[in-house]
């Protein structure tokens, strides 16, 4: 073997152990800003004012920007972020990233909306050819189909929505609950002092934000502030990738967009992910209840009612009980029957009387008859859930000396969430000690309250039972 | 290609009995070796005897050569006669009398140039999970119109040889299996771009009786590299192409038998593009190899063979109908520009280097034999974009296309401008924006990349030793046997090949659902972790096989008959070691740690007898019966996430029986050959994303289709005729005639994370076998997808006296399925999501949704020509072949889309105003497209 045969063999072996390097360095991603006149930007107050006055709001409450929207943009801010699964094919913008004056949802036909327009990013949107209206109840703006908002197709390069290069910071509104109204949808706002309802975060094991049983398309989970006493749903997408975080406990403070249901029927408050949920550290408020201790063992039934024997509401009156609306014409409680069985049912589904406080109290019990330590158990369907407003109350005092007014305790107990579109199931709440209730009559109350025309949620309640050893 | 040569690899077996046996003489032998067309002496010609001992000489300025013939007691002489230009011959060397001088006749050879891997680009396709059948190539060739046609002509069109897989397709080197227990297949990455080195093959067509390999349904190529026999010079070579790769240089070097005994050779070639006929599939192959060798003495040669080829290239997808009318066959969605080069987010790297030791033992004795060392290793991956959790980003995603935008009627104007919208999109930008990609992970920094590539990598590690011994008994009879044990090792993993911009990643199962909180981690152990590239992510396990064989084989040949009957015995045992904690299957061993280990015993058995009609004629029969254990990948239900077993593990057996019948006259080359063929309790999974997994609580699933007991059965009739017309133009015909049928009821389960037990829906159980049990599959008569049933070729060919020549071939293929779904034919389509039996069907409605596509008549014609110079010495030679002459637009294969699998699914689809969402899926045939080459010869 000749030596130039070696150093042919060798340069063969070296060329044929690399392979060319197929690694790309990252992109020189080339931005540029928007240069589009003042003249032909179209601010967001200024097309939502164009839309209440040019359209038919109660009949037809679209309007086409074709004529005079020829050359015209829509500018906004994006505050919307699907990173986390919680839009689809949507997204928010309002008009100024500090103070806005309004909001719009923009319809768009692309998912991971944000990969492309992120959180503070300035956007502008021909308008030309779009359509203006609402969808689930707020101001939108997309192609009109039927009667309702489609989405606004992309393209390749980008489409109708184009981005530019400034990116602002976000500023929430800060707002009370007490004080939100239409005005403030589609905005980023910050609401502080807020928990979620004790039903739902303190529940053994507490519920998720939209992984639980009765989440179908939506989790929607009960927030409150302290302050005002008002409540305001927190919407989740049950395709979110927080679902099945558990809620906080804690009191904290949130931001997010304020929209309505999917009907457009009540607010409800959308977050972008559970970071927009900031932790506090003033402890929760809850209602004070009657604490005797923990919960008893089941010992005998020493009292029951099951309502099996009670063909109407009527003849549950003339068994002791009182409701101190019974004549009147919002009456919501009701004998409900389901294959043979009959139990409590109320609801303020079919009520057109705005914020019903309706309450049902039992006949007077007597301690020395059932004995001295006692708890208490029923079980509860809840259907169709809107709200909380039933609630479970003792006294001492007979309610009907004093028209209700009372000195009511509230229980300690947890009343089992449902499903917002169909029946749940029955489910024991209890038991719960009232033996420090030292009296020899008291009296057992069930309230159900309205704190919003919502709060509608069908409530069959069965087997109220006392137990004692 | 190839018109009828006078004589063939396999004549030369029967000839055998007629030689006479030379013991005891020392005899020379002399003869001419000429130019078959014009009678021109051919100088430098190899002339090699081989059997007992291997005696080399070379032909002289004249064509003359003299070759000693050791006194022996060999009766299996044969005369193998090479040079670069012509075709091999392999002359038996008959009785006595043949002592006279013996006139050989070359042919050119016009096939020589015929590139090994790469007369199909399906293997450039993701096949995904669909079993692309096995094709055969050059590899195949042999001397009768049927095997060259088989060879040459038939591929594009996944025509399969009695129907086999790609498992079913032995190829070894030196003897050594190149077949991986994994998949059961051969790689053709493993030898692409050396065929001039890897020309000697031993050829045995499904059970036909062979040296050392009991066969398989698809037959076996063994291909032997003996420095020794290689004639000395230096051969240099251009490749132009318009296939899979554009551009190529090839080098091969022969240092011809030394005095001290040593040869040794050497190839390497070199192959490259950015695209052949379909766009964006990258190519670089770069190929080595060596092979040295030692003669020790007279009766002993050591050898050692080393082949490196390592190889990247691009890869496309099989695309739906809709899509192909967009954008037509060279459409490839997988790649996009990148700082103005193209990038294929799907690309194949081997890169696994083969070294075998052989060390030869031929004495004058009644016993010889063989031993193999043999190693290889090195890894094997395939990119792809990982998006799990962001929405697809390529352009041919259903959602992306005008059919998504008009899939329910009634249709309104919204619906029409959505579906135009779309329609411009995909007709203006049908390629990746990795821009996009760079920039969606850019704007989210903090939370890692949404999008990144992932490299699915096998590390492999395979050794084998074997000895190979032949013993005669007598004249009449001889044994031979073969012993071997072998190693599999191989880590397989996912990892991290590039963060496209971003800082990190995440390791999560997207589609998790359940409420164990780190249940959507793939690796438990390790949460929250922050991988960077090179991060082992998504799965992490090793396995390893062994197996034990023991192959034996007794020959009886007379003058008339000869009778062969053969066993094999192997068992195989195999264990998978899972290095992840996979986030559904926390339990001990359920994915973390070693799985129960599987061990298999096979058998194998054949007779095959074959009687000389003539000189001139002969048939043959073989019959086998074997069982073979299920491929390692079909073994668990999902290797890459757990060591569950699947449920009832079977080894599938095998019977058939083929007869063949040839006639070899002076100007008429036939065959006649048919076969009857069954397989039963054959097991296959299939990996896919289907909205009919009754059993998730979505019923939507990402599932691995377990299917088993699937009988199969197949006859066929095939017939080769050539036909010398004249000194130079010569005709050959093929006709194939075949059935593949499915027959019976396999049994069906899923296999999925997605499926809990119903009593507690917290635990994952890995597949719906308990909720559901095992389905029937209704597939009785339906086809297998193994290429066209039915074939006419034709081929017309041209040999000038002036060194050039033409052939032109045509060929029609007819009865083609698509592979149909399994999950379709369930007793699942029959139910609604909810599982509640639909009624609402009538039959003949079913039927026409089920029926099994036929993807309709093709006709190919390819054109090969070549000129060939003689200047001084060397040889400079020029090949052309142009396949698909006519341009034909065509689909090769294709596959149902099993997203779908109920009836109401199916009717819904069918119905769509706008075409199915998810049509059939299929693999485009190559228009026209040509390879050349110019070859200088020293």
């Amino acid at each position: 073997m000749k030596i130039y045969h070696l150093f042919y063999i060798t340069s063969l072996l070296i060329n044929t152990a690399c392979l060319e390097d197929r690694s790309f360095e990252i992109p020189f991603l080339k931005q540029q800003g928007l240069l589009i006149p003042d003249d032909q930007i179209v601010t967001i107050p200024a097309l939502k004012m164009a839309w209440e006055q040019e359209s038919n709001q109660e009949l037809y409450p679209f309007l086409r920007l074709t004529q005079g929207y020829e050359d015209k943009f829509l500018e906004g801010y994006v505050i919307s972020d699907d990173q986390q699964g919680n839009y689809y094919k949507a997204f928010f913008i309002q008009d100024d990233p500090e103070s806005p004056q309004a909001g719009i949802k923009v319809l768009l036909d692309q998912t991971d909306i944000s990969q492309r327009y992120d959180v503070g990013r300035r956007v502008l949107i021909q308008l030309s050819g779009l359509t203006v209206g609402l969808s689930s109840g707020v101001f939108a703006l997309g192609l009109e189909d039927g009667g309702a908002l489609s989405p606004v197709p992309t393209t390749h390069n980008g489409g109708v929505v184009q981005r530019d290069t400034l990116v602002s910071p976000i500023s929430a509104r800060t707002l009370n609950m007490e004080n939100l109204g239409p005005q403030h949808t589609n905005m980023w706002i910050e609401l502080s002092h807020t928990q979620f309802h004790r039903f739902q975060s303190l529940s053994l094991p507490p519920m998720t934000f939209a992984a639980d049983a009765m989440d179908q398309y939506d989790g929607e989970r009960w927030l409150e502030q302290c302050a005002s006493g008002q409540y305001l749903v927190l919407k989740t997408s049950t395709y979110a990738d927080f679902n099945t975080a558990v809620l906080p406990s804690d009191d904290f403070t949130i931001y997010g967009i304020l929209q309505y249901d999917y009907f457009g029927e009540y607010f409800v408050l959308v977050i972008n992910g559970p970071d927009d949920i900031v932790m506090g550290n003033s402890g929760r408020c809850d209602p004070l209840v009657l604490d005797c201790g923990p919960a008893p063992g089941l010992h005998p039934i020493v009292w029951g009612e099951s309502f099996n024997q009670r063909e109407n509401l009527s003849a549950l009156m003339d068994s002791g009980w009182w409701a101190p609306d019974t004549n009147s014409e919002a009456l919501l409680w009701s004998i409900g029957s389901y294959g043979g069985n009959k139990y409590l049912q109320i609801t303020a589904e079919a009520s057109d009387i705005a914020l019903h406080e309706s309450w049902l109290i039992s006949p007077p019990l007597s301690k020395s008859v059932l004995g001295e330590i006692l708890s208490i158990e029923c079980d509860i369907q809840a259907n169709f859930q809107r709200g909380i407003p039933l609630s479970f109350w003792i006294t001492e005092q007979d309610p009907q000396d004093y028209s209700i007014d009372v000195q009511w305790d509230l229980l300690n107990y947890f009343i089992p969430n449902g499903p917002s579109d169909g029946f749940g199931d029955f489910k024991t709440m209890g038991p719960i000690d009232i033996s420090c209730k030292t009296g020899e009559t008291f009296y057992l109350g069930l309230r159900y309250k309205q704190r919003s025309v919502f709060d509608t949620t069908r409530y069959h309640i069965d087997n109220l039972r006392i137990r004692s050893p | 290609m190839l018109v009828a040569r006078r004589l063939f690899i396999l004549f030369v077996l029967f000839y055998v009995p007629m030689t006479t046996q030379l013991m005891g003489q020392s005899l020379g032998l002399t003869g001419r070796v000429l130019d078959q067309l014009n009678g021109a002496p051919i100088s430098n010609a190899l002339v090699a005897l081989v059997g007992e001992n291997q005696n080399i000489t070379v032909t002289d300025q004249d064509g003359y050569f003299k070759i000693s013939l050791t006194p022996n007691t060999a009766k299996t002489h044969v005369l193998i006669v090479q040079h670069e230009q012509y075709e091999a011959q392999n002359v038996p060397i008959e009785t006595n009398a043949q002592r006279r001088p013996i006139v050989i006749f070359l042919q050119w050879n016009t096939d020589e140039d015929m590139p090994i891997s790469d007369t199909s680009y399906a293997d450039l396709t993701d096949e995904g999970s669909f079993d692309l059948p096995f094709q055969p190539g050059p590899l195949q060739a042999k001397g009768d119109a049927l095997t060259g046609a088989q060879a040459y002509d038939f591929g594009g069109v996944f025509y399969a040889p009695r129907g086999a897989a790609r498992n079913q397709k032995q190829i070894s080197i030196q003897g050594v299996p190149i077949n991986d227990f994994y998949s059961g297949q051969a790689s053709w990455d493993s030898f692409g771009g050396l065929n001039d080195a890897l020309r000697q093959r031993e050829i045995q067509e499904g059970f036909e009786s062979a040296n050392y390999s009991f066969g398989a349904i698809g037959g076996h190529t063994d291909i032997s590299v003996s420095a020794g026999n290689y004639r000395p010079g230096l051969k240099l070579k251009a490749i132009f192409s318009s296939k899979t790769y554009t551009r190529g240089y090839a080098l091969f070097y022969r240092s011809g038998l030394k005095a001290n005994g040593l040869s040794y050779a050497l190839q390497w070639a070199s192959r490259f593009g950015d695209g052949g006929y379909v766009s964006g599939n990258i190519y670089d192959g770069k190929s080595l190899l060596f092979a040295l060798e030692k003669q020790i003495n007279g009766a002993n040669t050591l050898m050692l063979t080393g082949l490196y080829t390592p190889i990247i290239k691009g890869v496309s997808s099989p695309l739906t109908r809709e899509v192909l009318d967009y954008h037509g066959a060279r459409y490839n969605p997988n790649w996009g520009m990148q700082n103005g080069q193209i990038r294929n987010s799907k690309s194949r790297q081997t890169t696994q280097p083969l070294f075998i030791l052989t060390y030869k033992n031929h004495s004058k004795g009644r016993l010889s034999y063989q031993i193999n060392l043999a190693t290889q290793f090195g890894l094997a991956k395939q990119t792809r974009l990982n998006y799990s959790g962001s929405s697809n980003p390529f352009k041919n995603y259903y959602q992306k296309l005008p059919s998504y935008f008009l899939k329910e009627s009634p249709l309104g104007s919204y619906d029409y401008h959505m579906a135009f919208n779309a329609r411009q999109n995909i007709e203006a930008q049908g390629q990746l924006n990795w821009q996009d990609l760079y920039m969606a992970n850019g704007l989210h920094l903090n939370s890692g990349s949404s999008y990144i590539v992932q490299a699915d990598v096998r590390q492999k590690q395979m050794t084998v030793a074997q000895a190979l011994m032949r013993y005669r008994l007598n004249t009449l009879f001889e044994f031979r046997a073969k012993v071997w044990i072998r190693q599999e090792r191989e880590h397989h993993y996912g990892q991290i090949d590039d963060l496209l911009g971003g800082l990190y990643y995440l390791d999560v199962n997207s589609f998790y659902r359940g409420s164990d909180p780190l249940g959507k981690w793939n690796d438990r152990q390790t949460p929250y972790r922050s991988n960077k590239v090179g991060a082992f992510i998504d799965y992490n396990f090793r396995w390893q096989g062994d197996q034990l064989g023991l192959f034996g084989q007794l020959q009886q040949t007379t003058e008339k008959w000869n009778y062969t009957a053969a066993f094999e015995c192997t068992r195989n045992a195999l264990m998978r070691k899972g290095l992840f904690q996979n986030g559904s299957f926390p339990s001990q061993g359920q994915s973390l740690g070693p799985s129960q280990r599987i061990v298999f015993s096979n058998i194998k058995f054949k007779l095959s007898g074959a009687i000389n009609w003539s000189p001139r004629s002969f048939s043959r029969i073989n019959t086998v019966y074997l069982t073979e254990p299920p491929i390692v990948k079909h073994t668990f239900v999902n290797m890459r996430q757990s060591n569950e077993l699947v449920h009832g593990l079977k080894a599938s057996t095998f019977h058939g029986v083929d007869v063949d019948y040839r006639y070899q006259g002076n100007s008429i080359n036939a065959r006649i050959a048919a076969y009857a063929q069954r397989q039963d309790d054959d097991t296959k999974i299939k990996t896919f994303f289907t909205e009919h997994a009754i059993a998730a609580q979505s019923g939507q699933a990402l599932v691995h289709e377990i299917v088993q007991g699937i009988h199969t059965q197949s006859i066929g009739l095939q017939a080769g005729l050539s036909y010398d017309l004249s000194n130079r133009l010569a005709l050959s015909t093929v006709m194939v005639f075949s059935e593949h049928n499915y027959s019976g009821t396999p049994l069906l389960y899923l296999g999925s994370d997605a499926f809990s037990d119903p009593q507690r829906p917290d635990r994952v159980l890995g597949s719906d076998l308990t909720a559901r049990g095992k389905r029937k599959v209704y597939v009785n008569n339906y086809g297998v997808a193994s290429g066209p049933r039915q074939i006419i070729h034709a081929r017309l060919q041209y040999r000038d006296p002036n060194y050039w020549w033409a052939g032109l071939s045509f060929n029609h293929f007819s009865k083609r399925f698509a592979d149909m779904s399994f999950l379709r034919r369930s007793a699942d389509t029959y139910l609604d999501f909810d599982g509640v039996l639909n009624q609402n069907f009538d039959s003949n409605v079913v039927s026409s949704l089920l029926e099994q596509e036929d993807l309709g008549q093709v006709v190919l014609c390819h054109l090969t020509a070549g000129k060939s110079w003689r200047l001084k010495g060397k040889y400079m030679s020029l090949f052309l072949v142009v396949n698909n002459l006519l341009d034909v637009a065509y689909v090769s294969g294709g596959f149902e889309d099993s997203r779908i699998g109920s009836v109401f699914g199916l009717a819904e689809e069918a119905d769509r105003p706008g075409g199915p969402l998810f049509g059939n899926r299929y693999f485009s045939g190559m228009g026209r497209s040509f390879y050349g080459s110019i070859t200088l010869s020293f």
